[in-house]
Order: structure tokens, then sequence, then C-alpha cells
């Protein structure tokens, strides 16, 4: 590495991020770039020296900064490369300091050796789950829902697809929730036996014919998960075609409101139950309430535990909505998945920011 | 005449411009939800949807469309934010560089083995170059590509690491051509020439491989065929050296079905190397297409097709 000091290089890939409540401040660049050189030149202790959009970026220090401490770097290039498996052979190498962006299983590889430090910082009010369209049939049954969530694969998935890059929200021990927490497991685990009893209970003992779709920028984790989802609802009887949505498409799908079941992720940048519930539950019907769902006796709770001040009733409320949201399951959480950044041993003061992206002011080379 | 083939291709121009409208406006996906962002409400989007102008009717679309045409402007990107014509002009260069790259060493092996095998029918120089060519087209580009970069950069070390066209400390030379390599030359900086030949390596030679095959078997078809024709029998009969019969001769009257070959090869390369792009980070046309598609970008698409 050339040691013009100090100088970072960050690379990253140029999948687009979905399902996410980032801030789309200009619909014409990186959202990466966007976000932090928005951040830096609000701070003005950097600049941005060259953006070869979709290529590199070079943000060199303002060394006249006064209203605090200066960058440890003079220097970060951020270098977009397209393929993952250059990318870990770049880190690995030592030609690139810091990556976002690798597979899930790549993280798990490479956390278990000692060449490269791998953090893995859960993100905030952020999951994976399974959703479920309550206004198409046989969603609508409350039994069905309660049968896909006892029948989905999530110890397999979480290995399989995520490489273990992530906490489970699943196999909880409580009929009611004990603890106002968020996120929390949901009370459903693997239960092949109880989910067939439901299906029956439902009057679809044969199972039933629907589509499976997800957001194909992410496929990394969701194509996976497709197919043991897939292959889980076929002991059901419930055969599921597939449908890769191209990530483009992704938003316009979301917004027609007309996918029966779907692989998502949602994360709000605001760590409150209310917060998640408001945007995913609530009957306003957000684009992020993918499940249509609309349930008045829960709205009155978010909207109650949004404002009061009391935190006894805070507390009661939560627990509230959490327990009608695992009861009438129109989303089953997979699991919270970690922000995982892979860098050199020497690479010093990463922050996790509520925004996920990588901010460089508080890096330092040693 | 050339007047007459040039006229000849306007209606051919027209339709592609037609259809690539057509088409990039027919395919499932709104830009305007895309870039409104993932809260967007549908106002928001409608409001996106007027600042790009698809609030339109696809005629009127149409219209503007040609008119900036007419002028030369291609319009804006909608995932770069640049000028597309900008755009273009920066990324040909580095496609043409590593295309023109890749088809010399090409021709510098397949023509050599081509007529070696041409001479000696049937013996092993001759299945090994079937063999080698077979393998180099039948491989996938990016398979090629990330095996060389993992025994060649990532076990050897012997290659500079595949982030595109120069190493990130260096300064791209001045641009007057937009090729690398001659910049660096014309500007007298051999160091700088030497930087982007190392980073020009191993996608060309995965670029190379690829098109050696249809190259090295149409030499051996045509040395073969000339070989074989009278005129090459008398020159032998008048006591030619064999050096002279075989390039003076036989090899210039075999070369105008391979130069058709390579006209086709280059022109394939040109489309077909937006994998390589894509293994080596190279800033190229391909790679430039390829994310306009798949980001649905009203801006681009139209433009790369006009361009192939």
């Amino acid at each position: 590495m050339l040691s013009v000091a100090p100088c970072l290089l960050a690379i990253r890939s140029t999948k687009q991020r979905s399902g996410h409540l980032v801030v789309n401040l200009s619909p014409t660049f990186l959202d990466f770039c966007l976000t932090l050189s928005y951040f830096l030149r609000q701070t003005c202790r950097s600049h941005l020296l060259k953006n070869s959009p979709r290529q590199e970026t070079l943000y060199v220090r303002f060394d006249e900064w006064k209203s605090g401490p200066l960058p440890k770097l003079k220097r970060v290039i951020t270098r977009e490369v397209p393929s993952a498996a250059n990318r870990r052979a770049l880190l690995e190498r030592g030609d690139a300091d810091v990556s976002f962006d690798l597979p899930p299983k790549d993280f798990n590889e490479l956390s278990r050796g000692e060449k490269l430090r791998v953090i893995g910082i859960p993100i905030e009010n952020s999951m994976w789950y399974i959703g479920m369209n309550v206004t198409k049939p046989p969603f609508n049954n409350i039994k069905v829902r309660q049968a896909v969530a006892y029948a989905l694969p999530y110890d397999k998935i979480m290995a399989v697809a995520f490489y273990g890059r992530a906490i489970k929200l699943y196999g909880a021990p409580w009929a009611h929730p004990t603890s106002a927490a968020w996120l929390q497991p949901f009370p459903y685990s693997t239960d092949m036996a109880k989910a067939k009893t439901l299906l029956r209970e439902a009057g679809y003992a044969q199972g039933f014919e629907t589509t499976l779709s997800f957001d194909l920028g992410l496929a990394t984790v969701s194509e996976p998960t497709a197919l043991l989802v897939q292959e889980s609802l076929e002991q059901l009887g419930i055969k599921t075609t597939i449908n890769k949505i191209p990530g483009a498409n992704w938003r316009g799908a979301l917004l027609k409101k007309d996918m029966p079941l779907i692989i998502n992720n949602f994360g709000g940048w605001l760590n409150y139950p209310e917060y998640f519930f408001f945007w995913n539950y609530h009957g306003q019907n957000a684009v992020f309430n993918t499940m249509s769902y609309q349930n008045p006796v829960m709205d009155k709770l978010i909207d109650e535990a949004r404002f009061t001040t009391d935190t006894a009733r805070y507390r009661e409320l939560v627990r509230g909505f959490i327990a009608i949201a695992a009861d009438e399951v129109p989303r089953v959480p997979l699991n919270q998945p970690y922000l995982d950044i892979a860098m050199q041993n020497n690479i010093t003061g990463y922050q996790y920011w509520f925004h996920r992206q990588l901010d460089f002011r508080q890096l330092g080379k040693q | 005449m050339i007047g007459r083939r040039l006229a000849g291709a306007v209606p051919s121009v027209i339709g592609v411009v037609v259809v690539t409208f057509v088409l990039t406006r027919a395919l499932p996906g709104d830009p305007a939800a895309f870039f409104a962002g993932p809260a967007a409400s549908a106002q928001a989007i409608q409001e996106v949807r007027a600042r790009l102008g698809l609030d339109r009717s696809l005629v009127g679309q149409f219209i503007v469309y040609m008119r900036d045409l007419a002028r030369g402007d291609f319009g804006t990107s909608l995932t770069t934010g640049q000028r597309v014509l900008q755009d273009l002009l920066t990324r040909l260069p580095a496609s043409l560089e590593l295309t023109l790259c890749a088809l010399a060493l090409s021709v510098s092996v397949a023509l050599p083995l081509g007529v070696y095998a041409a001479t000696r029918p049937g013996s092993w120089i001759d299945h090994a170059s079937r063999v080698l060519t077979t393998a180099g087209v039948s491989l996938p580009t990016f398979f090629t590509g990330l095996s060389l970069v993992y025994v060649f950069y990532f076990l050897l070390g012997w290659v500079p690491a595949p982030l595109g066209r120069l190493d990130v400390f260096l300064s791209p030379p001045d641009h007057i051509t937009g090729f690398y390599l001659v910049d660096s030359l014309l500007r007298r900086d051999p160091a700088l020439f030497w930087a982007c030949l190392r980073q020009l390596t191993l996608s060309a030679i995965t670029l190379g491989v690829f098109s050696m095959a249809p190259i090295a078997r149409m030499t051996r078809a045509a040395m073969l065929g000339v070989l074989s024709s009278e005129f090459i029998r008398t020159a032998r009969a008048s006591g030619l050296a064999r050096g002279t019969v075989l390039y003076t001769y036989a090899f210039r009257n075999a070369m105008l079905p391979v130069v058709t070959t390579l006209g086709m090869v280059f022109s394939f390369m040109l489309g077909a190397n937006v994998l390589v792009e894509k293994v080596f980070a190279w800033p190229g046309i391909g790679s430039y297409a390829l994310e306009a598609l798949i980001a649905s970008d009203y801006g681009c698409s139209p433009a790369n097709t006009l361009r192939i």
C-alpha cells in the first residue's frame, strides 16, 4: 500500500439500497456519496475533491476547520468495485482499507480469521420479514397466516442465507409479551405439525397456490431465503412461484400493494417501537405497510403510545400492540440483520450511525 | 457512393430510435417511484414524475426526445446526474482501449496459432490450439476473469489490484485522446504508461482469450484452403523458399476472411465486454449501459442502444 498517509481507501458495491428509510436528498448521486457529502459539507470538515459518479469519490480534509477536532485522515478515496469476490481479494491482500457490502458468507469467514477486523452491529429497528398481504385471500384468514408463521424454516434461513450475521427474532417463550423492548422475538418457531393443524382448521388442508416475491437487488440473502421458504411451504401443500423483481421496479411493486407474499426488509432511523409500528402496521397505510394491515384497535394503541408521557402506560401500550402483531401475524419477523464492515487491523474509530453509512470523520489509521 | 450508403442507413437509425424509445417506456418499472425514494408519498412521486417530464403523453415525450437528439443533447442520466453525452465520451475511450488491446493480444496469439495449425494439420499443435481456443470461448468471461484475478493477483501478487483503469493513488494523464496508454506516451510519462499497462493486463487477457477461437479457426481454415490451391503448388514447384510461399503468398491471400472475422469479433467484444468491466471495475460503456437498464434510467438507455 502506498504510504500517502494518512489516507484511506474504502470500497463498496454498486447495489442500490431499498427498504430503508433513507431521506433522498437528490436522486442524481450515489446514495452513499450523497448522504456522506451532505453531512461532511454541513460540518465543513472536508470537501469533495473529485467525484466520478459510480466509480470513485475523493474527499480531502479541510485543514482550517476550527470548530472541533480535525478528522485524522487527510484523504479518503471511495471506490465502487462491482465484484464481491474482488472486494474480498482487495481486502485480504491489504490493497483496500475498509469494505462494506460483502455477502454475509464472506463476513462470517473473515470474522474467524485474524487478518482483518470484522465489526457487525445490529441495525437499529430493522428486520427482515415475510409479509402477507391481508387483503389477498387466503392471507386474510388469521389461521393461514399463523400456519405460515409456524412453517418457516427459521434456523435454516439463519444458517444458509445469513450465515449467522443477524439476531434471531423467533422462538420467544411467551404467550403474551413480558417486555416493551423492540425489536423482540415473536413466539413462533418451526413446527410443521402445528402449521398443518392450523391450515386444516382454516379450511385449506390441501394447500393453495401463491406467489413469493422479493427484491433482486438484495438477492444475496433474499434468494436463498425464498428457496428455503418455498421448500418448507411445499410440505403444507402451499405451492409458491418465486417472482424476482428487479431493484428499479421493487418500489413501484410495493406501492401497488398487490403482492400476496413477500420477503422484505424494513429499517427505521428512529429506534422506537411506536415509530416502527406507525410506519409498518398503522392504518395510515404507508408504503411500508406492505401487508395493507388495518386494525383500528392497534391504531389507537400506537397513536397513544406516540404521545403519552406516562412510562408505565407507554410500556403497557407497547406490549399491547406487540401482542396484537404477534397474534395476528400479518408479518413474520425473521431476524435483525447486522451492519457488517470489514477493515484492516490498523483502522480505528469506526462508529455506527443510524444512516448506516461510513462516517470518515472519526476514522483513523495507525 | 459513401453518401448513398449513409443515406441508406438513415431509415435504420430512425427505426432504432423509435423502437428503443418505446421499449424503455414499455418496460415495467417506474423511474419516478425509484428516484422519489423509499418514503415517498403518491404526491411526491407525481412531482418527481413531472420534473422528469414523464407526465406528458408518450407522443409528447417522443417529440421532446427527438428535439433534444437533433441538437445532440442526449439528456441527463438519472443515475449519475451527468449529461449522457459527457458520460459516453468519458467512458467510450475506456471500453475502446480495453477492446483494442484485447483484440491485439488475441490476434497476436491466434494468427500464428492458426497458421501453425494449418501447416501441420493433425499434429499435436493443431489439437492443442483447438482445445485452447475452445476452452477460451466456452468459459464465461467472468469465470476466466475471476480465476485470473485469484491466481495472479490474490495468490501471486504479480498484477495490481483490479480497481479500474489506474491505481487509486495516481492521477490519469491529461485528456488528449482518452486512451490512457496513448495519452501517457504523448505526455512523455513512461512510469504512468507502465502503470496503465499493468492495470490493463488481466482484463485484456480475459477478453482476448474469449475471442481467440473464431480468429484462430478462421485463420486455420483459410490457410488450409489457400495452401491446397494451384498457385501455391506452382510457387513450391518453382522452388521458392518455404517462408516466402507461406507468408508472402499464402498468408496474404488467406487474410480476407480473417479480416472479415476480425470486424465481427471486434463489434461482438465491444458489446460483450460488460462482464469483464464488472469484474475488473472498468469504467466502460458496457457497465454504464447495464446499470442504466437496471435502474430504468430513461436518460441513458436509448443513447446506449443508439451507440451500439
